[in-house]
């Protein structure tokens, strides 16, 4: 699956003297078998932009297709489109900025089974494939008959993002997934993101603002300003543009900026700032 | 669904009738209250309208902006003309089934379903122009001499602050949930009446946590600044009647007798008529 936006902008109260651009030309294709985080400061148009991703948000021009096939059309939607909305949301799993206030079943099981459900499968299918999700995020079966509240912040987290990947996205967005969670807490998720990416061969695209994290996990940066895509490649391809990222006030990684201090090539992990420095 | 919930908020403004005291907007809205069930003829309900047309213009919130806060009393006007329309007995001029029109019942209907509206929208024009805060320390002072018995003024007029201050919050918390909700997959729009129900659930549940969650900050928030109610309280801006305070009042009490008036006068002219 394959998501284009072609020109995409979006302006919140358009027509009213509260209008505001939060995304503006933007040109993006993703979809591949891939890591990819975006960064940007905050109001940057990062969460607008993913919510057009899966068909939340309708982009005020522009258009966005999934595999060549345009969802929206001008005008209001009709039922089919409607229907055809709800089966792409489906496709694009969409994880909010603290996932854990959606939880609302009795028992960690049913909410997990909540999407597949909505998808149309059978009791026992969902429960399959909620089963599934739930060992992919290192959920325990002791919580699974737990209530939803009765877990800690970093089960809770875990067994939000299950919701959603119990649904099989092809695409699979998070919206700081690791927010408020102890460090701990981040590299789990973080780590089991990146182990179902690799196994099932999926899109996971998060948003991130520890560079950091974006030089461990990520293949491809997007790094956004001012509503505009400004930057777009390998992780690698981005970091070397520092000044620019430091303009906006993103920055590049300590240990990139460390070996680049040495005069070396910056490196993006601990181990490798070691491996060149030992050279 | 729930987008831009303009009931009960503060517009911002400059005008006369925002700058006026809360103490004199509070008893405008008990004024206006009681005149609109005094009146019962449609030139009251002229005066009224006249008298509503002047303040609105003067508080300057656009007229757009007022009538989006009755969106969710259409139903409840609706629901009114209905009922008083079609099952009022007196001198029936048609009928079907269980149904029945009658000419007092066109003029109930119509009187009430005004009556719901006018409430309404002169309720709303005082938060419209007062904000919670100023809207708190006047309820306050409204609520003073009833400390004698022990009534918790200061109490209730936070109480009351702060649930207004909540429906933006709890309303920009129901939009996150919804969104959170459609990206599972979430069907809200097709099914019957039990579906649709039994499809807010996913979204109620987690209101009513995160509104828990929110009331334990917010107390938590109060008492690590160590407030204590309104005992031996004092005020940054304590209120003081202005001229145009004073100059209100008249023109309140002005305003009250003038529907009398006009009520007595005109049923006193119908009844004349009728001989």
């Amino acid at each position: 699956m394959i998501i284009k936006l072609d020109n995409v902008n979006y302006i919140y109260n358009q027509g009213s003297s509260e209008e505001v651009k939060a995304v503006s030309d933007i040109n993006l294709e993703i979809g591949e078998d891939t890591f990819i985080c975006i960064i940007g400061s905050t109001g940057s148009g990062k969460s607008t932009l993913i919510q057009m991703l899966n068909g939340l948000l309708v982009p005020t021009t522009g258009s966005v297709t999934y595999d060549g096939v345009p969802i929206y059309k001008e005008g209001k939607l009709t039922k089919e489109e409607k229907k055809a909305l709800r089966n792409l949301r489906c496709h694009v799993g969409l994880v909010f900025q603290y996932p854990e206030y959606q939880l609302f079943e009795e028992t960690v099981l049913k909410d997990v089974c909540y999407g597949p459900k909505n998808l149309g499968l059978s009791e026992e299918e969902a429960k399959e494939k909620a089963i599934e999700a739930l060992t992919a995020v290192g959920v325990s079966e002791e919580l699974f008959e737990k209530s939803p509240f009765e877990l800690s912040g970093g089960e809770k987290r875990r067994v939000a993002i299950a919701g959603v990947l119990a649904m099989e996205p092809d695409v699979i967005i998070l919206d700081e997934p690791t927010a408020g969670l102890d460090p701990a807490g981040k590299v789990e998720i973080l780590d089991l993101l990146k182990n179902y990416q690799q196994e099932k061969h999926v899109t996971v695209t998060l948003v991130s603002h520890s560079m950091e994290e974006v030089a461990k996990y990520a293949k491809r940066v997007i790094a956004m300003h001012k509503s505009k895509v400004i930057l777009d490649g390998t992780t690698r391809e981005v970091f070397s543009h520092r000044k620019e990222l430091e303009d906006i006030g993103l920055g590049v990684p300590e240990v990139y900026e460390f070996t680049e201090s040495l005069g070396l090539e910056g490196a993006l992990t601990v181990e490798e700032a070691c491996s060149k420095i030992l050279q | 669904m729930f987008k831009d919930i303009t009931i009960g908020q503060y517009y911002p403004g400059n005008s006369i009738i925002h700058k006026l005291d809360p103490r004199v907007k509070l008893l405008g809205v008990v004024v206006y209250i009681a005149a609109l069930f005094i009146i019962n003829n449609i030139w009251g309900f002229i005066f009224l309208t006249a008298a509503m047309v002047v303040l609105i213009s003067l508080s300057q919130v656009p007229l757009s902006h007022i009538l989006k806060g009755l969106k969710f009393v259409w139903f409840l006007v609706a629901l009114a003309l209905f009922f008083n329309l079609f099952f009022s007995d007196g001198n029936i001029i048609w009928s079907w089934w269980i149904f029945h029109m009658s000419t007092e019942g066109i003029f109930r209907a119509i009187f009430f379903a005004l009556r719901l509206i006018f409430v309404i929208v002169g309720a709303s024009m005082l938060t419209y122009t007062t904000t919670p805060t100023t809207l708190t320390n006047g309820l306050e002072k409204v609520f003073k001499p009833l400390d004698k018995i022990h009534f918790p003024g200061h109490e209730i007029a936070m109480m009351m602050s702060i649930a207004l201050r909540f429906i933006p919050i709890l309303t920009e918390e129901i939009n996150k949930i919804i969104k959170a909700q459609l990206a599972r997959g979430a069907d809200f729009d097709t099914g019957g009446v039990i579906a649709k129900a039994k499809g807010m659930i996913p979204i109620l549940v987690p209101l009513f946590v995160s509104a828990f969650r929110r009331a334990t900050d917010l107390a938590t928030a109060m008492e690590s600044r160590c407030y204590h109610g309104g005992n031996d309280r004092t005020k940054m801006f304590p209120l003081k009647y202005e001229k145009r305070d004073k100059i209100a009042y008249f023109i309140l009490l002005f305003y009250l007798l003038a529907s009398i008036a006009i009520t007595i006068l005109m049923n006193m002219f119908l009844t004349w008529g009728t001989v």
